[in-house]
């Protein structure tokens, strides 16, 4: 479970981005968050997650399982999330990258990364250096590398916007599968109403 | 618990700082009040009147050199940017030259026999008249040249990130659509934007020149001496009088030091408006990079040139004038210099190391857990400065008089301290650099995967920037070994680097031995540097 309370985020022009935002999101349900270019909500799933930016303001609790997370660092917050411009390890493979999310590196996670691969169409590229993937390309294995992961939060922003039509579709039932199957909290910020469609509620900022 | 730890961390990097700014401002409070304690209004009038032939040439020959330094560096960095990036890494090797043997190079050069001579006696037989005859005048013109091209490679290298910064491709086009030639795009619009940004390297050569005794003491000219030179005469000597002098000469080296970093910074700004308010409407478009390309030739070929002719001499047994190459070869030189030296030589590679490894945790240490701290770096950036900017001499002279009134350390200790102090600044502003370029996405994917700070550092930090601490430690391991008068101001010759003997060998030992010397000087760093450019140039992450 995810709560929001009381969010206030300030930018260094002490302008409100974010005020008095509160939301409660229950286990394994999916959330959207909505709203127009710039509003914050980029910067919102960032501070809840625990990255903060030096010259803006925050205020306002996070709870994660109901346990307030606010002192936590980003790493021990159980809460992952998918950057709109994700970023692999250039000086790691593929297999790499997707083993470098599980705590310790077994033959089962192997598997687990190959068959993730092979669900995407992707095995091919397994120990391929990540310089030569497209863009495409690039984005899947992101999102293979967080579902590795297994998480339990997840927040997402607009994890489909550098794909194809083609690929999209093929990436959002792969991706949405997961993270039904998975039971997965989710918060997902998106402008496309296919990915809003289905989903439990939708927040506007 | 982690908010007890950050804060452990933070106070731990608070706490060497301060330790660091107290003995700094304890060495520079003991030399000033031993200085000014012992003056006199009247004998400092007096040695400033006997000292104003010496003063008057190093600040010309300082101020000057600075200058052609700064527009020779301009034009090589526009000609590298745009046409040869990579061979600007290899200036890395050349920054990597020691001072002592690229004044040991020149005097070869310029020799009444040495290679120019050479050169130039299948046109004028065996008396080359600007060699033979030549007075201070013309000693004075090789100090400056030779100190300005020693510096270029070190100014480029910056000079070429802050090159990146300034987008120039981009102005270059906008400025060319409202008719304007390339010269006039170059200097109307780039300098002042290039120079605006290169205060700090300018001011690490000028404080370095007015500290320098190697130069001085190689290619300054002999009448009058030049300041550097007579202060560390002054400082050896038992003369009563003589020591009267250190104290003038201590504050003439300060306000020398003062006045010219504040006369080159009004300067700078009278060139920035005056490039920025006049317009040069040239018609023709005369191509710059070929300035650059020159420039770049002339440096490349002089450090050639140098390299060239002291091996050739450390390995020369007769050389007769005017005959170009040697005619009969030896490798005494080569192997007195090993059987003698190689426990200095390894003995200094060993302290070199440990230094630039030990300033280096130091500083990625301090700027890892400090990355949201300003105040911090603010006080990183005020000591790194103080330690550049006050004159070297001044500074070690007044580590020498805090050793001699402390018994607590050896002279080991503070030889170790004093050459740490000064490998400090460099590896802080380019450690800092370093960490400014890395993508923090990075460390944040990593984070919001779960991944631990340490892990996240050793697995991903670290092997992207290995590039960039490599190049650190290479350049930080080279000014180290380069350190010269720690050895003789802090320790008077009891603690030595290799450096250091390469000029006595140079004033007592055969001119093959000496050469030897020179050329080993070279060798860890240039080594070392030449392996981080390889490695830079097909490892590239």
């Amino acid at each position: 479970m995810l709560e929001c309370k009381n969010i206030n985020i300030q930018n260094e022009k002490k302008i409100f981005l974010v005020k008095n935002f509160n939301f409660i999101i229950e286990q394994s349900q999916i959330f959207t968050l909505t709203g127009p270019s710039g509003v914050g909500k980029s910067t919102l799933l960032k501070y809840i997650c625990g990255i903060k930016q030096n010259s803006f303001t925050y205020s306002g609790d996070i709870l994660v399982n109901k346990s307030l997370v606010n002192h936590l660092p980003t790493n021990q917050r159980e809460v992952r999330m998918i950057f709109q411009n994700d970023l692999l390890f250039p000086h790691m493979n593929v297999m790499e990258n997707l083993l470098f999310a599980v705590p310790i590196t077994k033959k089962k996670n192997k598997d687990e990364a190959l068959s993730l691969l092979d669900k995407l169409n992707l095995s091919h590229l397994s120990y391929k250096n990540t310089n030569t993937l497209s863009g495409g390309e690039y984005s899947r294995i992101c999102l293979a590398r967080i579902i590795i992961n297994k998480p339990s939060i997840l927040l997402v922003d607009e994890p489909f916007s550098n794909l194809d039509i083609k690929t999209k579709n093929m990436t959002r039932k792969f991706f949405f599968k997961n993270i039904s199957e998975m039971k997965c909290t989710t918060l997902i910020v998106s402008h496309d109403l296919d990915d809003i469609y289905n989903h439990d509620k939708v927040i506007k900022l | 618990m982690n908010g007890l730890k950050l804060l452990i961390n933070q106070n731990i990097s608070f706490l060497i700082i301060f330790l660091l700014f107290g003995i700094v401002f304890l060495v520079i409070g003991n030399i000033l009040y031993e200085t000014i304690s012992q003056l006199t209004i009247k004998s400092f009038s007096n040695d400033l009147m006997n000292f104003l032939p010496s003063i008057s040439v190093t600040f010309f020959n300082n101020i000057l050199s600075t200058i052609c330094a700064i527009f020779i560096a301009f034009f090589i960095t526009e000609y590298l940017y745009k046409k040869s990036y990579f061979s600007s890494s290899f200036l890395i090797v050349l920054i990597s030259f020691p001072h002592i043997s690229y004044c040991i190079g020149i005097t070869y050069l310029f020799a009444t026999s040495g290679l120019f001579a050479r050169l130039f006696s299948i046109f004028y037989g065996n008396e080359v008249p600007f060699i033979s005859y030549r007075g201070d005048g013309l000693a004075n013109l090789i100090y400056i040249f030779s100190l300005a091209l020693r510096e270029v490679p070190f100014l480029v290298l910056i000079g070429l990130s802050t090159w990146k910064k300034i987008n120039p491709n981009q102005i270059q086009q906008q400025v060319s659509v409202l008719g304007h030639s390339d010269l006039s795009t170059l200097m109307n619009c780039i300098f002042p934007l290039w120079i605006k940004s290169m205060g700090l390297p300018v001011l690490i050569i000028i404080a370095f020149s007015f500290s320098n005794f190697e130069f001085s003491s190689i290619l300054g000219p002999q009448f009058p001496n030049m300041i550097n030179v007579k202060i560390i005469e002054s400082w050896y000597s038992t003369n009563t009088e003589l020591m009267q002098h250190l104290n003038s000469l201590i504050i003439i080296t300060i306000l020398g030091a003062g006045v010219a970093i504040l006369l080159l910074f009004f300067l700078r700004n009278a060139i920035v408006s005056y490039f920025t308010n006049t317009r040069l409407f040239i018609p023709i478009n005369y191509n710059t990079l070929l300035i650059g390309k020159f420039f770049f030739l002339i440096v490349v070929l002089l450090f050639t040139a140098i390299i060239s002719i002291t091996f050739f001499l450390s390995i020369s047994k007769s050389w007769f004038f005017p005959s170009i190459l040697p005619t009969t070869f030896t490798l005494k030189g080569w192997s007195y210099m090993i059987e003698n030296y190689y426990v200095l030589f390894f003995h200094s590679i060993f302290i070199s190391s440990t230094i630039s490894i030990f300033s280096l945790i130091i500083m990625t240490y301090m700027i890892e857990i400090s990355q949201n701290i300003k105040n911090i770096f603010k006080m990183l950036f005020l000591l790194s400065l103080m330690i550049l900017v006050i004159p070297q001499n001044i500074m070690l002279m007044g580590i020498n008089n805090l050793m001699s009134s402390s018994p607590f350390f050896s002279i080991k200790a503070w030889f170790y301290f004093s050459l740490f102090i000064y490998i400090l600044p460099y590896t802080y502003f380019m450690t800092k650099q370093s960490y400014d370029d890395f993508n923090p996405q990075y460390i944040e994917n990593a984070d919001v995967l779960g991944i631990k700070r340490l892990k996240s550092f050793f697995s991903i930090k670290l092997p992207i920037m290995t590039n960039d601490f490599l190049i650190i430690f290479g350049v930080s391991f080279s000014v180290c070994f380069y350190q010269f008068l720690q050895g003789i101001i802090v320790t008077k010759g009891e603690e030595l680097l290799f450096n250091n003997e390469v000029l006595i060998l140079f004033s007592g030992e055969s001119i093959s031995t000496a050469s030897s010397g020179s050329l080993l000087n070279f060798f860890p760093a240039g080594l070392l540097l030449t392996i981080i450019y390889i490695r830079y140039r097909y490892a590239r992450m």
